[in-house]
């Protein structure tokens, strides 16, 4: 009859002390670049989108009472997308507008946006999209946001960001988008 | 046999390890010199995105460690996400080569085309303690109440995610869910997806062949795919061949339609053909495997959401001189999951299960009798989660009651907690029961000897196997690169399978009993965007034996094969915009019960995206050693070192 107690344990020793100090090095080799934030690649890079794409949007021109009136970003859902969206902005122009953000933070709130990025995985089910919303450009996070009425929707393919356009929501909302940023859309639902 | 002085006389053995850490240490200091040219990724870590084209965007990689995290922080389970992207730039190819990458997770390969997988111990050839689930229909077999992984290798792209949890799942996830569950997502057929083509061949081990391509409609996408995958045969240890060649082919299609903005619909079939050698036998065993799965699922204003499941499939397995099964399986599952005001999360779902088989007996040996029989089940679970101090703490309380044909009624509860103080950690506790109800091998097999009469016979006594499992765990963030995922888990388990051989025939009957204790650790680092490291630790530790009285003698020499020890390293380095090596360093401890030392392996996976739509890639597995075992399926058969190039065209 087998004794347990006599049985071997393994010899866990020698490749622990070997692991261990491959787990160190790795550790230890790498320092994150200064300066850099750490908020991850993927929120800032669509920020870089959307900064991009207020070039390529056509507003009525009601909707800017001045020359100087800003193209206004609205944010609403995941909070973490914000600051990066702010942050890519800064300082810049497009169309010969400044730019400016903001957070939504309550779904009654209805300011006066260019652009409403509603930010997070569940983004196709904001009351946001109940009905359509006249001169903005609604951007979501998932392919299936402009099934239910949003005119772009960010998706991931295979670890690339890309995106999607409804050019029949955008007429709904009485925007025009240029020709350039469909050409490079994943998709366009006419 | 002195086994101590042997296996202390292996370790010397491992000098590739020291060659391992060489190499890391190399790759380690040539990431610092970045090439000169500034590509899109440079840019990337530099800062400012807005100074790139749309084009250059698009280039881009996002892929996130921390990501898949996210959704579990709050979760009461030891649960882990793996993505479709993580097992892709792995190279993964198989189910198995997939599960290898979670932690806490023994996957042990026994021979070409055979694994036993686990967690948390009783692995072997029959390992029968964890539900398999694919797209929500159940893959496990009622033949032996495990899975016969060769039959489930999918295309690597259509994997959209695999969820593990270890630990008791069975108040969700049904009967068998004892040590966990693994539930493998696959992609949705989505418009505008890529006609893709990969094709893939090796040394001395496999070579595939896959496809899919995506059918547009007005309201859903189709994706019809295909696969032929072919394995060489091994050697055994002791050198001749193993005679354990596999060839299979799969063709099928995955169908996701948005009937309404608020309904859903899937539909996917699927046949199955294989072939396989096994030593001993001159003829192949075949596999035909054919189902079809189809989901509905509504999604109320509310949040709340109804999902209603029919899955059929047909197996037909014959094992040449011994058995062929004939299966039919159905399944109809209607799920609801809704909120009651701010506070109380219900999830509540029936089931139906009924599954019709013919097992005819090709010899005199051994039988099934009856050689036909039908089974049905029929559950019922109910789970509610109530949010306290708010949001920061969720107590869930969760049952499944269950009648089934084999074992009568069964009832599985859990209670669990969850507290989330602050945004960094979440605290953890379960205490739940589990069965693994029995199957046609526990209730019907029969062995005769040569004169005819039954010497070794299953029992229609045979009850369920229990587990009452006290779980703990933290899940902390560290800092924001950083994060680490604690559990641990003490388990009770009763009515083990053993054999009573106080009679004649021997019955076999639940002998045993135990208890098992473990801790897995977890420890996520990302430094930066470019590199990823996950380092985990397994530690494990069984004592199950025979009752006291028992006439049983099997439990004893099987209950020390799962290793006390594992630990996984699995690192990222993202060259550049082009190039990124996956590697994947393992160490399992020994095997005492069947003799298999302890080893340490290596896979390594260099990436190299040629183009948008080209990408190739160079596997090596098993580097360190020319081959090794990993588990003594009967045969001892040695997994051997492998190189496998693989392209992927995506048009």
């Amino acid at each position: 009859m087998r004794n347990h107690n006599t049985r071997q344990s393994s010899n866990i020793a020698q490749p622990l002390r070997d692991i261990t100090r491959v787990v160190l090095l790795v550790w230890f080799s790498f320092q994150s670049p200064s300066g850099l934030s750490q908020e991850s690649l993927e929120y800032r890079v669509k920020a870089a989108f959307i900064y991009n794409f207020t070039k390529f949007i056509r507003w009525p021109d009601e909707h800017f009472p001045s020359d100087t009136t800003p193209i206004r970003i609205c944010v609403a859902g995941d909070a973490k997308s914000y600051a990066p969206i702010t942050q890519a902005i800064s300082g810049k122009t497009s169309q010969n507008r400044p730019l400016t953000t903001l957070y939504l933070d309550k779904a009654n709130q209805t300011p006066a946006c260019h652009i409403l990025y509603i930010a997070g995985a569940d983004s196709a089910l904001s009351p946001w999209l109940n009905h359509p919303l006249n001169a903005v450009a609604t951007i979501g996070d998932a392919a299936d946001f402009i099934e239910v009425g949003g005119v772009m929707g960010f998706t991931n393919h295979q670890g690339k960001i890309r995106f999607v356009i409804s050019q029949a929501n955008a007429t709904n909302n009485h925007i025009i988008i240029s020709s350039k940023l469909l050409a490079l859309a994943q998709r366009v639902e006419r | 046999m002195s086994r101590i002085n042997i296996l202390s006389q292996r370790w010397p053995r491992t000098v590739p390890l020291r060659t391992a850490v060489t190499v890391m240490l190399a790759m380690v200091t040539a990431l610092h010199s970045h090439s000169l040219n500034a590509t899109p990724i440079d840019v990337a870590h530099a800062g400012d995105l807005t100074e790139l084209s749309l084009e250059n965007l698009m280039d881009i990689d996002v892929y996130s460690v921390s990501k898949s995290a996210e959704p579990l922080q709050q979760s009461a389970a030891a649960a882990y996400v793996l993505t479709g992207e993580e097992i892709r730039r792995a190279g993964a190819k198989t189910i198995p080569d997939a599960l290898r990458l979670i932690p806490g997770v023994n996957v042990s390969q026994i021979d070409a085309h055979t694994w036993a997988i686990t967690a948390r111990g009783f692995n072997s050839t029959l390992a029968d303690k964890l539900e398999v689930v694919m797209d929500g229909r159940s893959i496990y077999t009622p033949f032996y109440s495990g899975v016969f992984w060769q039959r489930h290798n999918i295309l690597a792209s259509d994997i959209e995610r695999i969820e593990v949890i270890r630990g008791p799942g069975a108040s969700l996830w049904g009967s068998n869910a004892v040590n966990g569950v693994v539930n493998i997502v696959t992609r949705k057929a989505s418009k505008g997806d890529p006609t893709h083509f990969e094709l893939g061949a090796g040394s001395a081990e496999r070579s595939h062949f896959g496809f899919s391509t995506t059918l547009d409609f007005d309201n859903g996408a189709v994706r019809v795919y295909g696969r032929d995958e072919r394995f060489t045969e091994l050697e055994l240890e002791s050198g001749p061949d193993a005679t354990d060649d596999f060839t299979g082919q799969r063709l099928g299609f995955r169908s996701d339609w948005t009937l309404t903005p608020a309904q859903q619909l899937s539909i996917m079939a699927e046949v199955y053909r294989d072939e396989l050698g096994r030593m001993g036998s001159p003829d192949k065993e075949t596999n035909e495997v054919n189902h079809i799965n189809g989901r509905w699922q509504h999604t109320g204003t509310a949040g709340a959401t109804l999902e209603v499941q029919f899955s059929h499939e047909m197996i037909d397995y014959f094992i040449p001189q011994v058995i062929e099964e004939k299966r039919r399986t159905s399944n109809l599952e209607i799920k609801r999951q809704w909120p009651i005001g701010k506070k109380h999360k219900i999830v509540a779902g029936m089931a139906y299960q009924r599954t019709t088989d013919h097992i005819d007996s090709a010899n005199l040996t051994t039988a099934f009798e009856p050689d036909k029989r039908t089974t049905n089940s029929f559950e019922a679970y109910a789970q509610d989660t109530y949010a306290m101090l708010a949001d920061k703490l969720l107590l869930t309380a969760g049952v499944k009651a269950e009648h089934n044909d084999l074992s009568g009624n069964e009832v599985q509860p859990t209670l669990r907690f969850s507290f989330t103080p602050d945004t960094q950690s979440t605290y953890w506790g379960a205490v739940s029961r589990a069965v693994r109800i029995p199957n046609r091998l526990d209730q019907d097999f029969k062995v005769f000897s040569a004169s005819g009469s039954p010497i070794l016979s299953g029992s229609r006594q045979f009850e369920a196997e229990e587990l009452l499992a006290y779980e703990l765990g933290l899940r902390k963030r560290i800092s924001n690169h950083s994060s680490v995922d604690i559990a641990t888990y003490y388990n009770e388990y009763d009515k083990l399978r053993g054999l009573d051989a106080s009679t004649l025939p021997q019955r076999i009957s639940n002998e045993g009993e135990g208890r098992s204790h473990g801790v897995e650790l977890l420890l996520r680092v990302q430094p930066n965007d470019a590199v990823s490291h996950i380092l985990s630790y397994t530690y494990q530790q069984l004592d199950f034996h025979a009752k006291a009285g028992s006439t049983d003698t099997t439990i004893a020499s099987s209950n020390d094969n799962d290793p006390r020890h594992q630990i996984k390293i699995h690192s990222n380095w993202r060259l550049s915009e082009h190039f990124d090596v996956d590697s994947q360093l393992r160490y399992v401890s020994a095997l005492d019960d069947s003799d298999i030392s302890a080893y340490t392996e290596l896979n390594l996976n260099l990436n190299w995206r040629i183009s948008h739509s080209l990408r190739a890639s160079l596997l090596g597995t098993n580097l360190l050693r020319k081959d090794h075992l990993e588990f003594d399926g009967g045969n001892r058969v040695a997994i051997p070192r492998a190189v496998l190039l693989n392209i992927e065209w995506d048009f």
